[in-house]
């Protein structure tokens, strides 16, 4: 492309995003001069280029931007939000036809004249709505004395036309001298005598006139909006002369223009005598005149005083206007020079190579002792390490770039949505690299347009919750430990968790129960789910349901975090935690095998040495390590398995090697220990991406080079982490049973109760099969039957111990878990109840121990979940309770429907079969799980109890087998019925088989039998 | 016909003569201290530094379908560009670079091995000996084929 071509586009793309934003802050500050003043020549330079290049159509809709704005920077034309709107359009059209040019370097055909007729209409002092309504050009004038639209006057001379405008617009004192009662009314406020409000209007209108007439006395009036000014100077004497000293504008604030640019007494004089000349122009009488010009002095006096005082602190003054003008001026662009983006990148490159070098050398340098080269090479050394800060201070941008259309945006939202958003933005010089800043872009501004859209509330609805009209979203951006963090809050509704729980109800992210046992904060982090949009109707802003998933996904790709905290009806606040810098990341260095690879920093957590005699040690549960830290069980993968490269090793190496280095690292919550061979130093590296051809390998975040020269790979945690559970599920499929671990995606936490019996590890049961916690006096146990009982509640409570070799108490009180299961109620004895809390059921390793599921991670440390069924079985029944183990190798993530009404058994059976390694879907009724099947639901096996309310398992097992998609799925009964007959029934109506329950062997032969059929016949 | 004759670096690979187009030869490099990259594809044989550049390393003879070279004799590579991405071809030696004209050109062999089918654009005739001319998008765009069949 032609360089020119090139050069302009860039520097218009540039600029038409200042004035964008820049457009906004005139919007609500229309006072302020010298941002007017900067859009207009941006937009004339625009314009101005245009012509040079040959671009009409570009040059067309920039001339009428200009002469619009210029209007406004003559005080002509008041600054509105529908002219503002106009300006933007126009903005907008200009980027269109840039974007055109862009792509074929010729403008684009199109008709820009309704737009630069809108902007005729307006500059020649129409409305947009006669703009709008008109089609051919509006000439006509406004008569108001503050908007003059003739030609073009000199500041200072008053057109003919302006004085009779001024004058037929205000009956002024012409009219009223015929009855000359201003001079006779002696009682009547020199305000009134004067002519009233008119009057003064007309008079301090001409006497700014005046004043910016006047050379010696024009600087008074510089960056002033006039009309402003007048608006003011007349309230002043409005209310002044008309007797109210008080109730008008302050002098501080009527003659702010004459106070802010410290006028001399001299000034004053010149400003007086031009009042007088003023008073006599509008034909006031001398006496009346005299008697404005003595309420004048004594009004001078005071801002004079004003300005004396202000004198004093002069100095301060100067320096802050001095230093304000600096900082609101963007006159940098003149200390700084464009230089692309490739050039930088390219000198980041050679710099890295030459801090490679340089690091090179100096181990050269260490390994000879006495080198001649020693000093000249620590001043290389030296001067390196500048040069490496100096260029990656280039790359450094502020936080703010990402920010400058913000404005523009919120401003358009407001007037889309009709709602009133002030958007404030801190820390916006807070410097983050170039890279990064690209990548938060985006993510950014959809969160900023959420908060605007979903999260501020339409004005009425925030008056009626008791809160400012005015809703508020702010930015804020500071460091924080080598991170940056941007905060985006917003004091609207909040996220509304009863909406989130229906939708992720509907979504199917999670289950009723589940979604009980979660905090609100947990609820509200379903948006971060994939299709999950709170907005009750799509509007073109947002909530199309592809929102804060992608947000997250985008922030965590440059190792970033997101997390909000929300309260409903008080707002949202958002916290995106990004590393300065992916360039250089100081990074650890760990030897596997024969190499050596990197892992940043940021992930490492600590690192612990593990040996045979040290008090870490490695411990297997079933050929998989873990390691107990500090209490926690902590999950270990070896690094050398992970990169495939355990084969090399053979089981003496095992023996032979003592320690081993745990690299403890986090990946979101999940912590977990990567097993190396050896750890070296940190070292600052330079992140290179490797190539596409590696690209697939999710172990690696990239490559770098080391003091050395050699190539390492860097790892990365995350990817690390989901190669694990892909190993899981991979592993699920060869029906590995000791990995029994569920991957399931929903959010399975819930509610455990923690506690204590006998010798091992802790143990739990979820706390929605416990009935009751007591304490029982231990005198008050009996025995009955060789087993103790409690009388509790007026009935027989057996006592049950968690394993045989668990003692009562001998004395005191024993803590006993009650369960009841209809009008069954048992106890097992604890020693201890240690805590209720929230997590997620995984069972890591199925349990061959009667009376346990399994172990689970919970609190990061190993505890024993108990089979309450089996106690239950014990108290009550005395069918088989043989171990589960044998029915769940081959038929893992089968999923299964379970329709039971009591939600005890329902919960009871949940993590038995889950522990078999089947997905479990619970309902509590008949109804609710042809509902399911209805939804399209599709499972492997469907187990009915028979005695439901509504509707019972018989008649549920017909309506399954009638019609739907669920006509061939196994159905398998289950009930405390088990009689012949009722298992006919069962057969009858279409159950493939009936089990009692609480037999689990049977159940788990049920289910591994029918899966098997199902397989067979499929 | 145009009289201008095309350059090719000539390599050795197990023994048969193989061309690449000169104007994409960037380097010849000696022995290199090569990193391997554990799960990667198996005909990529490393990473390496060239000058500050990571480059990656394909084992050409395992990208061919041919045997593991059995001697340790020197490892010579050529570094060639795609997609501006630099990689580095191991191959056996390097010989002089030849020219030839299109009067030579002889379109592969229908029988010849698919393998060597797909990354050949054509063979030149030589006195004694046969030079198949290897087309270096071919060769490096097996990663892409890959992920996609994956």
């Amino acid at each position: 492309m032609d360089d020119l071509l090139n050069e302009f586009l860039t520097e218009t793309a540039e600029s038409i995003d200042e004035v964008d934003a820049e457009m906004v802050i005139l919007e609500q500050d229309p006072t302020n001069k010298p941002i007017l003043d900067n859009i207009f020549r941006l937009v004339h330079t625009i314009k101005g280029t245009c012509g040079f290049l040959g671009l009409p159509r570009l040059e067309s809709v920039a001339h009428a931007g200009e002469n619009v704005l210029g209007k406004y920077r003559d005080g002509e034309l008041v600054v509105t939000s529908d002219s503002v709107t106009l300006i933007l359009a126009a903005l907008d059209r200009i980027k269109e036809i840039l974007a055109g040019l862009e792509a074929t370097q010729e403008e684009p055909q199109g008709d820009d004249s309704e737009i630069i007729h809108k902007l005729n209409v307006v500059a020649s002092g129409g409305s947009v709505e006669e703009a709008v309504a008109a089609p051919a050009p509006v000439t006509d004038v406004i008569e108001m004395p503050e908007i003059i639209q003739s030609k073009n006057i000199l500041p200072g001379q008053v057109s003919l036309e302006e004085l009779e405008a001024a004058f037929a617009a205000a009956p002024g004192p012409d009219d009223e001298d015929d009855d000359t009662t201003a001079v006779q009314d002696e009682g009547d406020s020199l305000f009134l005598r004067i002519g009233g409000g008119d009057a003064v209007k007309v008079i301090t209108h001409l006497f700014h006139n005046r004043i910016l007439g006047d050379a010696s006395v024009k600087n008074l009036m510089d960056g002033v909006n006039t009309r402003d000014s007048k608006v003011k100077m007349g309230d002043f004497f409005t209310s002044y002369l008309g007797g109210n000293k008080n109730s008008g504008p302050s002098i501080e604030a009527a003659f702010a223009p004459f106070i802010s640019h410290n006028i001399t007494v001299e000034q004053n004089k010149t400003v007086r005598k031009l009042l007088d000349t003023v008073l006599e122009e509008v034909d006031l009488s001398p006496l009346l005149a005299d008697a404005v010009l003595v309420e004048y002095d004594d009004v001078a006096a005071q801002f004079l005083e004003e300005v004396s005082k202000k004198a004093q602190s002069k100095k301060v003054e100067k320096d802050k206007v001095v230093a304000n003008a600096k900082a609101g001026e963007p006159s940098i662009a003149n200390q700084s020079i464009r230089v692309n983006v490739q050039v930088l990148e390219d000198l980041m490159t050679m710099v890295s190579e030459l801090v490679l070098t340089r690091n090179q050398l100096m181990q050269l340098l260490r390994n000879s002792n006495d080198s001649e080269f020693s000093i000249p090479l620590q001043r290389l050394s030296q001067c390196t390490t500048e040069l490496q800060e100096g260029v990656m201070k280039t790359r450094m941008q502020p936080v703010g770039n990402a920010w400058a259309k913000l404005p523009r945006i919120i401003r358009d939202l407001q007037l889309e949505l009709g709602k009133k958003i002030d958007l404030q933005m801190l820390g916006a010089d807070t410097e983050l690299d170039r890279q990064v800043l690209e990548m938060i872009k985006d993510p950014l501004t959809h969160m900023v347009r959420n908060s605007a859209d979903h999260g501020i509330e339409m004005p009425d609805a925030r008056l009626a919750a008791g809160k400012k009209e005015t809703g508020t979203v702010r930015l804020n951006a500071f460091h924080e430990g080598g991170h940056i963090i941007i905060e985006i809050t917003d004091d609207g509704a909040g996220l509304p968790v009863e909406k989130l729980k229906a939708k992720a109800l509907k979504n199917e992210l999670a289950t009723q129960e589940e979604l009980d046992e979660m905090s609100d904060n947990q609820i509200q982090r379903f948006i971060f789910h994939a299709g999950f949009s709170t907005a009750e109707k799509v509007t073109a802003v947002s909530g199309r349901g592809v929102g804060m998933d992608v947000v997250r996904c985008n922030i965590e790709k440059i190792g970033g975090t997101v997390d909000l905290k929300s309260i409903e009806g008080k707002g949202t606040s958002f916290s995106i935690k990004i590393p300065l810098t992916l360039a250089i990341v100081s990074a650890l260095i760990v030897k596997c095998g024969d190499d050596r690879f990197a892992i940043p920093q940021i992930s490492v957590l600590e690192l612990v040495r593990a040996s045979k005699d040290s008090e870490h040690s490695i411990e297997h549960i079933n050929d998989t390590p873990v390691l107990r830290l500090r209490d926690r069980l902590l999950p270990l993968v070896r690094l050398d398995e992970i990169l495939g490269m355990a084969g090399e090793k053979s089981e003496e190496d095992e023996d032979v090697r003592k320690d081993d280095y745990i690299v403890i690292s986090q990946v979101g919550t999940f912590t977990f220990g990567i097993v190396v061979d050896q750890v070296f130093d940190t070292e600052e590296i330079v992140v290179k991406p490797v190539a596409p051809i590696l690209k697939d390998l999710h172990t690696f975040s990239g490559n770098t080079i080391l003091g050395d020269g050699k190539v390492i790979m860097i790892l990365d945690p995350n990817g690390i982490v989901n190669q694990i559970s892909d190993k899981v599920t991979d592993s699920s499929g060869l029906g590995m049973e000791e990995e029994v671990k569920q991957t399931t995606a929903r959010n399975d936490n819930e509610a455990i109760l923690l506690f204590r019996a006998g010798k091992g590890s802790r143990r739990a049961v979820p706390l929605s099969l416990v009935a009751r916690l007591e304490e029982i006096d231990v005198d008050t146990i009996e025995e009955a039957d060789g087993q103790p009982v409690v009388q509790y509640r007026g009935q027989l409570m057996p006592l049950l111990t968690v394993c045989s070799s668990y003692e009562l108490k001998q004395e005191g009180r024993q803590p006993v878990l009650v369960f009841t299961d209809g009008d069954k109620t048992m106890g097992v004895a604890v020693d201890e109840i240690i805590d209720i809390m929230e997590d997620k059921i995984d069972i890591e390793l199925s349990s061959t121990i009667a009376g346990q599921v399994g172990t689970a991670v919970i609190d990061g440390a190993a505890t024993e979940i108990i089979d309450v069924a089996y106690y239950i079985e014990k108290a009550f029944g005395s069918l088989g309770s043989a171990s589960t183990s044998g029915h769940s190798s081959l038929h893992r993530k089968s999923n299964i429907l379970l329709v039971d009404d009591s939600k005890f058994f329902l919960n009871m059976i949940k993590p038995l079969l889950s522990a078999a390694g089947y997905n479990i879907t619970a309902v509590d009724s008949g109804a609710a799980a042809l509902e399911l099947r209805e939804q399209g639901e599709d499972f492997d096996i469907i187990i009915s109890d028979i005695e439901m309310p509504d509707m019972d398992g018989f008649t549920f097992a017909e309506q399954v087998r009638e019609n739907g998609i669920w006509q061939r799925t196994p159905l398998i009964a289950l009930s405390s019925h088990q009689t012949p007959k009722d298992f006919a029934r069962g057969r009858e109506v279409g159950f493939d088989d009936y089990v009692v329950k609480l037999d689990r062997d049977n159940l788990m032969g049920a289910i591994t039998e029918q899966i098997g059929k199902k397989k067979n016949a499929a | 016909m145009e009289n201008d004759n095309k350059d090719y670096v000539t390599i050795r690979l197990a023994g048969q003569l193989c061309g690449i187009p000169v104007l994409e030869v960037h380097d010849v490099l000696s022995e290199q201290t090569i990193t391997s990259v554990p799960l990667s594809p198996p005909a990529v044989a490393g990473v390496l530094n060239l000058r500050g550049r990571i480059v990656t390393a394909i084992n050409l003879r395992k990208r061919l379908g041919l045997k593991d070279k059995e001697s340790d004799g020197e490892n010579m590579s050529i570094v060639v560009e795609y997609e501006g991405e630099p990689y580095s071809l191991l191959i056996d030696g390097v010989g002089d670079v030849l020219s030839f004209s299109e009067d030579a050109f002889e379109r592969n062999p229908v029988t010849l091995d698919s393998c060597w089918q797909d990354v050949s654009s054509g063979i030149f005739r030589m006195e004694g000996e046969l030079m198949v001319i290897l087309d270096v998008e071919k060769l490096l765009n097996f990663g892409k084929t890959q992920a996609e069949a994956a």
